[in-house]
């Protein structure tokens, strides 16, 4: 009995974890037009230069419309996403950029996101230190 | 109708006024009685005295509900946020809509809990109970003074209305009709396991009942705001219109930093009941969810923040700074100048021990915590130091808060086979060696499939390793049964009934990991594009063919909608239509300019078509957006999961091993 039910769980187990990831593996793989795919590349690290806190890729203004077309326009004319990215943060702004370049004020955030798994890993190190010390 | 709407306003004022003070009495009684010798009278007249906050609160929400289901636009609440349009649902949801019917609803749902709390029956409640139930009394004074004097929701309107607004377009939405109401009430259960841990501080020592109930209340108050929070991903991910479930928008933010030191303090409860380690920082834990849920109302009211949630914007943000100071600072002194750190008796034997396991995941909670938190506010600080304010966005948090959540899966999942004070290393490497082997076979059978990027590839193995090692525990636990279960039905119940509190967690882990496939996939491995298309033409997404058929319309004359309209998209499959999406846009009286988005998903375990309709024109020339989104279902099971596991994990008679000091 107690085989059995192990079996059946292991089974049950496998067959969820393999299907997860083949289903997970198998999107992965829909054929896009490598233009296509290195526009929503580019989309993603655009934000909507007007809405609050929204993505271009999801943004339904005109003007992000305008911006997605302009990608897809400059990438056939076979500039490199680098100079892409360049040209619309010229046109907006910084703040078009979705990620944090780690320059200027924004080194102030990076320094504190270090900070905040450097001084955690430290302590872990020390309690755990202290306790195998107290033992010995 | 104005007379019973002037009536109403007084009734509402005056059921106020009754819970403010009998709260004032009860804060007054509590620290009055400080040295009486009779603390169990005290507390009874405080019980009586919480009954009639309670009271005073329930009558003026039922006040407040009937205004706004009957449409007494005298009252200036109501006129703001309801409309005799809506159905009655949808009017109910104006009730948390604004700011002065949200807070009515949080100071009720904490003085609910303080009625819970005051009834707990322990043998030593006097002292640890008087200074709970005062803390929990004053917090509610704190909240029904702005209630009476700055923002009531009974103020009358100066002149006659014959209808109101409406509901925001965008609440207007069945969803909304629980996740706010559930959220706020996880916010506000915070209130009690700071309330607890602030008594233990003020009272400098630890007692069994309390710390059985500080564990209880932090489990209900993650079950509640995490409930809160899923239900907040669904609404975004069916009603915006963006295909996404969570934007890492500074309010969403806000609504899930309670929930890190919940976790927290859940997990290092048991190193204090065993090490007698972490006293002071499980009192820390204790208080600052509550401290971050007054953090996350101020940033909603004081509009500090931008962002697509502030719909209740108001001017009583310092206010709430005032109070965040208060509930920040207090326990912060008190610890530093009045509690010493208490002598501890360590049984700390071996690095390989479930020990060990729990401090790493309870500092990796904690830098998960801090930097989504340095994130939420970089733009108040950019904006303070160079006039300019810099917007964090999700791009941000997904480099930083995924490689952290990926490496806190990979030590859960370390950690489960662990027992306390020593693991031998045979027996350990014998329980992972195998699920370990099958998580590095799947996550190779990935690669071979296409996936790719080293975090996504980590986190693929760490959620396999998670679901596989917590499922071998649970059987290993099922098959080592040591009662007297007669059917194979009892067998597999045994564990979690012998121990829930473990076993409700494993459950929890899993859901955890299950929900992490979800968003990987849904997120690292979606496919979308734009298509703009006339009647008739035919478009494809990776395997999936579609047809636009042509615009619809129609006028639902309910809830405040002038008209919804859109297109008709058809699913092709072997040149047969195999799902029909109708996506489109719904537009209100109210809100001519701000449509909502009606968004239409055909889903299954491998996958959603999520469809929606950016727009079209007068030649019905239309512009589509489809998504491909594979396994963002088993976000949602994951979610449901991890809330069974928290509810079995709460079923627990706890059997604490905490003494009494």
């Amino acid at each position: 009995m107690k085989t059995k039910i192990f079996n059946s769980t292991l089974l049950f187990t496998l067959i969820m974890s393999i299907s997860l990831s083949a289903a997970t593996t198998a999107t992965a793989q829909t054929p896009e037009s490598s233009i296509e795919i290195q526009a929503l590349a580019i989309e993603n690290q655009l934000r909507c230069p007007v809405c609050v806190n929204q993505g271009l890729t999801t943004c339904a203004l005109a003007l992000c419309n305008d911006i997605k077309n302009s990608i897809r326009t400059q990438l056939a004319e076979g500039r490199s996403p680098d100079n892409i990215l360049l040209f619309f943060e010229e046109s907006y702004g910084t703040q078009i950029r979705s990620g944090l370049a780690p320059r200027g004020f924004n080194l102030w955030l990076w320094s504190w996101t270090v900070a905040s798994v450097i001084i955690p890993t430290t302590a872990i190190f020390l309690i755990i230190n202290r306790l195998r010390s107290g033992t010995n | 109708m104005p007379e019973i709407a002037n009536i109403l306003g007084v009734a509402g004022h005056t059921a106020l006024g009754v819970s403010l003070a009998s709260s004032i009495l009860c804060v007054l009684l509590g620290i009055s009685s400080r040295n009486a010798t009779d603390l169990a009278t005290t507390y009874t007249r405080q019980q009586n005295l919480i009954i009639l906050i309670f009271i005073g609160l329930a009558v003026s929400l039922s006040i407040l509900t009937y205004s706004i289901v009957t449409d007494q636009f005298a009252l200036k609440y109501v006129v703001e946020h309801s409309s005799s349009q809506m159905q009655v649902w949808y009017k109910i949801a104006s009730l948390y809509s604004g700011q002065a019917g949200s807070l009515l609803i949080w100071t009720f749902a904490i003085s609910l809990g303080t009625l819970l709390l005051s009834r707990t029956r322990t043998a030593s409640f006097q002292a640890r109970g008087l200074n709970a139930i005062t803390i929990l009394t004053f917090i509610i004074l704190a909240f029904l003074f702005p209630l009476t004097f700055l923002s009531s929701p009974f103020e009358l309107t100066s002149r006659v209305f014959t209808e109101g607004i409406g509901l925001n377009p965008l609440l207007v939405d069945p969803t909304m009709l629980i996740h706010p109401p559930t959220l706020l009430l996880g916010l506000a259960s915070t209130s009690i396991p700071f309330a607890i841990s602030l008594g233990m501080i003020i009272s400098k020592t630890s007692n069994i009942e309390w710390s059985r109930s500080l564990r209880r209340w932090t489990l209900i108050s993650l079950l509640i705001l995490s409930a809160g929070n899923f239900l907040g991903a669904w609404w975004a991910y069916t009603v915006l219109g963006w295909g996404g479930y969570w934007g890492w928008d500074p309010v969403e933010n806000c609504a899930i930093l309670p929930l890190i030191p919940l976790a927290m303090l859940l997990h290092s409860k048991p190193l204090q009941e065993r090490l007698g380690l972490f006293y002071t920082w499980n009192l820390m834990l204790g208080c600052l969810p509550f401290v971050l849920a007054i953090f996350g109302t101020f940033n909603v009211r004081s509009g500090l923040i931008t962002s697509v949630h502030s719909f209740a914007e108001s001017d009583i943000g310092p206010y709430f700074l005032g109070l965040l100071a208060v509930t920040l600072l207090t326990p912060a002194i008190l610890l530093t100048l009045g509690t010493r750190v208490k002598s501890v008796t360590h049984n700390y034997d071996s690095v390989l021990s479930r020990e060990t396991g729990l401090i790493i995941n309870n500092f990796l909670l904690l830098s998960i915590g801090l930097v989504i938190l340095g994130g939420t506010l970089f733009p108040v600080a950019s904006e303070l130091a160079n006039g300019a304010r810099i917007v964090v966005g999700p791009l941000f948090f997904a480099d930083t808060v995924g490689p952290l959540l990926t490496i806190l899966l990979i030590f859960m999942a370390f950690t489960a086979p662990l027992v306390w004070t020593k693991t031998l290393k045979k027996n350990y490497l014998q329980q992972i060696k195998f699920p370990i082997s099958l998580a590095v076979l799947i996550s190779i059978f990935a690669v071979i499939l296409g996936a790719n990027g080293l975090i996504n590839l980590l986190a693929i193995f760490a959620c396999a390793f998670g679901i596989l090692i917590h499922s071998f525990e649970i059987c290993r636990a099922i098959t080592k049964n040591t009662g007297v279960a007669s059917s194979p039905y009892d067998r597999v119940l045994q564990p979690f009934k012998r121990n829930p509190r473990r076993y409700g967690g494993y459950i929890a882990h899993i859901g955890l990991a299950v929900m992490a496939i979800g968003i990987i996939s849904s997120t690292a491995y979606e496919s979308r594009n734009r298509f703009t298309v006339s009647p008739g033409d035919s478009f494809a997404l990776g395997d999936y063919s579609f047809e636009y058929q042509g615009l619809w319309g129609r006028k639902p004359e309910k809830n405040g909608i002038e008209i919804e309209a859109g297109t008709e998209v058809t699913l092709i499959e072997n040149s047969e239509v195999v799902k029909v999406f109708r996506p489109g846009r719904r537009f209100f009286y109210a809100a001519p300019n701000q449509p909502v988005a009606i968004v239409d998903i055909d889903t299954s375990l491998i996958r959603d078509v999520y469809v929606f309709t950016q727009g079209w024109d007068e030649q019905q020339v239309a512009e589509i957006q489809i998504l491909i989104k594979p396994l963002v279902q088993w976000l949602w099971i994951g979610a449901g999961l991890y809330i069974g596991g928290v509810l079995v994990s709460l079923s627990a008679r706890d059997k604490s091993m905490l003494k009494n000091s």
